[in-house]
């Protein structure tokens, strides 16, 4: 058996079964939903379960495979591609062809998403147990996965770019997974749309790509694989900017950053374990692997990486400032994953692309150990997500308290969790590289940060309870198939500072181009940094923890006091009502008078619709009236014809 | 050998039917349907053969390439496909079935001397072979329309065949031999000789005139709603098929030995022709309520689309083939299928065909399948993807934008979304009841009959196997 597996599958056999377990799960899902249709949800309900679960899980163990694999071949680079599939479409000489490639960045990429990605499944058993559209939500969720892989394994950018795509309209359907609310139906087809904005910033980077590449032989046959790519950045240096800044735009509305993050905070209308998978884990990290993946270009163009370091920032702490004031645990959880991708931009911007990643990486762990934690409160409290509803937790739920009290020590940056290595390295890379001004707002909003994770976790688990009485006798722990993935992402968070050297380690061939030496490494000046960016974190841990819990009157008065602000705070500082009133109405104005009134209704319909059978009534009367049925008349015709035809040709 | 086992079933199946009166219509048909196997086998081979037969002696005058061996089989296809549908029609009607055989395999024989003569005079007589017995299957059944659709055919088939005779003779004139193939050798005579040059283009003139008669082209259609109404339906088949291939297949073998000669003047001609011939049809088409009407113009638009082809025959002789040969394959398949499904749609101790629009009302709920089987070929028709019918439409436009005919092209376009109107209303009779029409069908059963039910799905699976695996086809036909 062992040995018929090794003889008959390859490396690049394998790369493909990575993406193909997930197509192949889905697909049996979607085939299941079919039949739940007809026998009820219940009858398929546990293949469902068990299809949808294995096929992440056959694609982590082919990923981890694929790993021990190639970094036990000692002496060279661990890099596989598989062969072209077959050849997708070609123009003139040039080709794309349909092929996956595993090299240390998609990698490691690879394992946080199936992995993550696995336990997200399993978790998912257990809380979408009973919903009607269980096989439907298995297919979408593995379809998902499918795409996301295609995105990250993918060797060109074209191939990249359909994931990305699918990722989208994954992320459409599981936002909207519960369509029947019209209000989140709604919250999927804001995500679409805003994404649609960035993917249009992709396409145009992609064509402008191909401009620049017309007319060079160099480059062979296959433009936008990322090989040639690497290899030819040189003749992209001229139109280097507009490129990397529409790129940029892509990731921007894939990763929600300014100006187009609005999504994310609605798409929190899902399930919560989406939330956990689609947002905070992996497909809004699309944005930042893409700008990792294509180091090489951005790094032709200083002003684009000073943009996506500077809007990095400026998220970052826009978004922690917002996330304080949120009284939706989700909301609290969606405004601080965009916070936390702003930080990822902001390393990679200063040129730190492996800190970005490994950031990526421990990000992955700790805010899906948040969301699973705030689904299974949500679980518990039978769809409760007020903060100011819950309280007291710790005595309910100690398995989801623990875990999701590691995460918050995490993502606050506190030694020794996952998030403390990985936040320290951005912030000692943005200072050592000049960029103060920038360190100072990474500073901030990793105060800001803890603040507003303890004051969540103060709100749900410490302090009285709040909720009522009668809700109180049900709350209770949530199942095994919950509780395991919780621990085990509580347990990476906690432990995932140990990854930090061979993460970057194995990434640094990836960022070669991106490698600077100008600076001095000063081990005492880090450690210093490290020890007061900690006691910081602490410090606001601590306040937020007096306020909340000792002092719940605080935070009633201080909102009393600066009304103002916190009015502005509270209300997202209007962003949605702005781009409601600058672009959403003026659009809409326009379609509907100037469009659908003024061109479609007159033009297109009254010219078009309604004259065109008009032509045609009068042209076939004619020729019907002719077709009398005499032969006579017919012969009369023909020979008038045949006088055409000799008077045409040969005179 | 095709044309040796095709005559050679004719003739026996003539004496077996003479001698033996009581000779079974099934055994009639089997050997009638090894013949066309015979034929289809024997020009696969030729086909796969390297070796070009060019036979210019006496009594061949024919060439045997790869354009004669593949009509050979678009023939056969089609005869095959309206004999096998017809058995249980004639049958039905208590006719004669062995002399309908021996008919259809005497147009078949015409019809391939058409397609494989390289001598004018060959290709004459083939056509009045194929003509003289489509005049008698025309009148095969013996009810008024169909004797008037006989005599109508013969008159004008005549006066047809005259103008044709006047062609050839000026070519004879022009050229001093009825040789199509010698004319590349005169060519540099005959552009120093204005005067003679005019005779040729006469004779060109003629010739078209001829050939647009029997391919139903504008302006010398007008026979083709008539006699298509009026055949019996099985006949009408073959005539929109079989007929129409041959006569295309002839007539490009003559335009291509013409073209050297007469360089783009001819073009302009067949620009005219396709425009007015897809036009036509396409219009014509929508006002009728009778789908076999409905069917014949559609038949004469179908005819305009190949003219497209002779379009750009001067531009490029080897994909003017190409798509030609490509569309006349799936047109014949799903034309065929169409009317097949006509064919089926009878009612118990009536025996006039029931082909008015009324008839087809709620079809999709009484039987789902032959419903769904005619929403094919009527949507391969109308050239969706991914039926036969839109690869054919694919490319002949693909080609004609190649040469640089857009305008064209986009005509020919505005002409199918046209089409899609009158070969979706059928469809929504079938799915969605009445049409608004005044009669509302007196229900009509559809008896199951296998030789059409098998007719209908081997057409089913050619237009999906032509539409799914259109290179494979293009491939042989390219080789």
């Amino acid at each position: 058996m062992i040995q018929f597996i090794l003889k008959n599958i390859s490396m690049s056999g394998l790369i493909w079964l990575v993406v193909l377990f997930p197509l192949a799960s889905s697909a049996i899902n979607f085939f299941l939903s079919i039949l739940s249709s007809r026998f009820g949800f219940r009858r398929v309900s546990s293949w469902a379960s068990f299809i949808g679960t294995m096929g992440p899980i056959l694609s982590f163990i082919s990923v981890a495979i694929i790993f021990w694999t190639l970094t036990g071949i000692e002496g060279s680079e661990p890099v596989a591609i598989t062969g072209p599939l077959y050849q997708w479409f070609g123009f003139g000489n040039w080709q794309v062809e349909i092929g996956l490639r595993a090299d240390q960045l998609s990698q490691v990429m690879a394992l946080v998403v199936t992995g993550v990605g696995s336990l997200i499944h399993i978790y998912s058993i257990g809380y979408m147990d009973g919903d009607e559209g269980y096989a439907r939500y298995f297919a979408e969720l593995n379809l998902f996965l499918f795409f996301m892989l295609v995105l990250v394994l993918a060797d060109n950018l074209l191939l990249m770019f359909v994931g990305w795509e699918g990722v989208g309209l994954c992320s459409y359907l599981l936002i909207g997974f519960w369509f029947n609310d019209i209000e989140k139906a709604r919250a999927g087809k804001k995500a679409f749309v805003v994404n649609r904005i960035g993917d249009f910033g992709f396409i145009i980077g992609i064509f402008l790509i191909w401009n620049m590449f017309a007319g060079q032989d160099v480059i062979g046959a296959n433009p936008f694989s990322f090989e040639t790519l690497e290899r030819n950045a040189v003749f992209l240096l001229p139109l280097a900017t507009p490129i990397c800044l529409a790129l940029f735009a892509g990731a921007c509305g894939k990763s929600a950053q300014i100006p187009l993050y609005v999504w994310l905070p609605d798409a929190m209308a899902g399930p919560t374990p989406v939330s956990a998978l689609i947002h905070a884990a992996t497909m809004v990290t699309a944005g930042v692997y893409m700008v990792a993946r294509l180091n090489y270009l951005f790094i032709l163009s200083p002003f684009a990486m000073n943009t996506v370091a500077f809007i990095g920032a400026g998220t970052a702490l826009f978004a922690a400032t917002i996330g304080v004031m949120q009284k939706d645990i989700k909301k609290v959880l969606a405004y601080s994953t965009i916070s936390q991708l702003g930080y990822m931009f902001m390393a990679e911007g200063v040129g730190a692309f492996d800190a970005g990643i490994y950031h990526l990486v421990t990000h992955a762990f700790f805010k899906a150990a948040l969301f699973l934690g705030a689904g299974s409160v949500i679980h518990a409290l039978h769809g409760e997500q007020d903060l100011f509803k819950m309280g007291g937790l710790k005595k309910y739920l100690p398995g989801t308290f623990a875990a999701f009290f590691v995460a918050a020590l995490a993502i606050s940056g506190i030694w020794p969790f996952a998030g403390f290595f990985s936040k320290d390295k951005i912030l000692w890379e943005v200072y050592s590289r000049g960029y103060v001004g920038l360190w100072a707002i990474g500073f901030i909003t990793a105060g800001l940060t803890s603040f507003y994770m303890f004051r969540a976790v103060s709100l749900a688990f410490l302090g009285k309870p709040r909720m009522p009485e009668e809700k109180r006798a049900h709350i209770h722990e949530s199942s095994v198939s919950m509780l395991v993935p919780l621990v085990l992402l509580g347990l990476l968070s906690a432990a995932g500072g140990l990854l930090m050297l061979p993460i970057e380690h194995y990434l640094l061939p990836r960022f070669a181009a991106a490698v600077v030496n100008n600076f001095e490494p000063h081990k005492n000046l880090e450690n210093i940094f490290a020890i007061i960016s900690v006691f910081w974190a602490v410090h606001w841990a601590i306040v937020a923890w007096i306020i909340y819990v000792q002092k719940p009157s605080w935070p009633v008065s201080v909102a009393e006091r600066f009304r103002r602000i916190y009015k502005l705070i509270h209300n997202k500082y209007y962003i949605d009502e702005i781009y409601s009133l600058l672009i959403v109405r003026p659009i809409k104005w326009f379609t509907e008078f100037a469009l659908w009134k003024g061109l479609d209704k007159s033009v297109v319909d009254g010219v078009g619709v309604e004259g065109s059978p008009l032509v045609v009534m009068l042209f076939g009367n004619v020729a019907r009236f002719s077709q009398t049925g005499l032969a006579a008349h017919y012969l009369f015709f023909m020979v008038i014809g045949l006088c055409v035809v000799i008077g045409w040709i040969v005179l | 050998m095709p044309l040796i086992a095709v005559l050679g079933a004719a003739i026996i199946i003539l004496l077996l039917i003479s001698w033996w009166k009581r000779a079974s219509g099934e055994l009639l048909l089997i050997m009638a349907v090894a013949a066309l196997c015979a034929v289809v086998m024997f020009s696969w081979n030729g086909l796969l053969s390297p070796f070009t037969v060019i036979d210019v002696g006496f009594p061949l005058m024919a060439a045997f390439d790869n354009l004669s061996y593949l009509s050979f089989i678009i023939l056969a296809i089609a005869s095959f496909l309206s004999l096998v549908a017809s058995y249980n029609y004639v049958k039905e009607r208590g006719q004669n079935f062995g002399a309908y055989i021996v008919l259809i395999l005497f147009a078949l024989f015409g019809g391939m001397i058409m397609s494989c003569g390289t001598n004018l005079i060959a290709i004459f007589i083939g056509l009045e072979t194929l003509s003289l017995s489509a005049y008698a299957l025309a009148g095969y059944n013996k009810d008024l329309a169909s004797g008037e659709a006989s005599i109508k055919y013969f008159v004008l088939g005549a006066a047809a065949s005259a103008i044709l005779l006047l062609g050839i003779a000026f070519y004879f004139g022009a050229s001093g031999s009825f040789e199509i193939s010698n004319i590349r050798l005169q060519v540099m005579n005959l552009q120093a000789e204005v005067t003679n040059k005019n005779i040729f283009l006469l004779s060109a003139a003629l010739i078209i005139t001829g050939f647009g008669f029997k391919t139903a082209s504008v302006p010398f259609q007008w026979w083709a709603p008539d006699v298509y109404e009026g055949s019996p339906l099985p006949v009408t088949t073959f005539f929109a098929t079989a007929v129409k291939a041959a006569a295309f297949v002839a007539f490009y073998r003559i335009v291509s030995s013409m073209i050297p000669v007469t360089g783009d003047t001819l073009m302009q001609a067949f620009y005219v022709i396709a425009v007015l011939t897809m036009t036509f049809g396409n219009v014509c088409a929508i006002y009728q309520d009778n789908v076999k009407r409905m069917l014949a113009y559609s038949s004469i638009a179908h005819a305009g689309y190949i003219m497209i082809a002779f379009v750009f025959m001067s531009r490029d002789m080897i994909a003017a083939k190409e798509a030609m040969l490509f569309y006349l394959l799936t047109y014949t398949v799903m034309t065929a299928g169409a009317f097949a499904c006509l064919t089926m749609l009878k009612r118990k101790g009536v025996n006039h065909e029931l082909t008015d629009i009324s008839n087809l009302a709620a079809l999709g709920k009484r039987s789902p399948w032959f419903a769904f089987a005619f929403s094919v070929f009527l949507l391969s028709l109308a050239g969706f993807p991914p039926t036969a019918g839109f690869f054919a439409k694919f490319y002949i436009f693909k080609s004609a934008i190649q040469n640089g005919f857009v305008n064209l092209a986009i005509i020919a376009v505005i002409n199918s979304l046209i089409s899609v109107y009158y070969y979706m209303r059928p469809v929504v009779v079938m799915y969605f009841g009445s049409d608004q029409l005044p009669r509302v069908s007196e229900s009509t059963d559809e008896e199951f009959n296998y030789s059409t039910a098998g007719v209908i799905i081997l057409c089913m699976i050619l237009v999906l196997i032509l539409g799914l695996f259109p290179n494979a086809v293009l491939s042989m036909i390219g080789m």
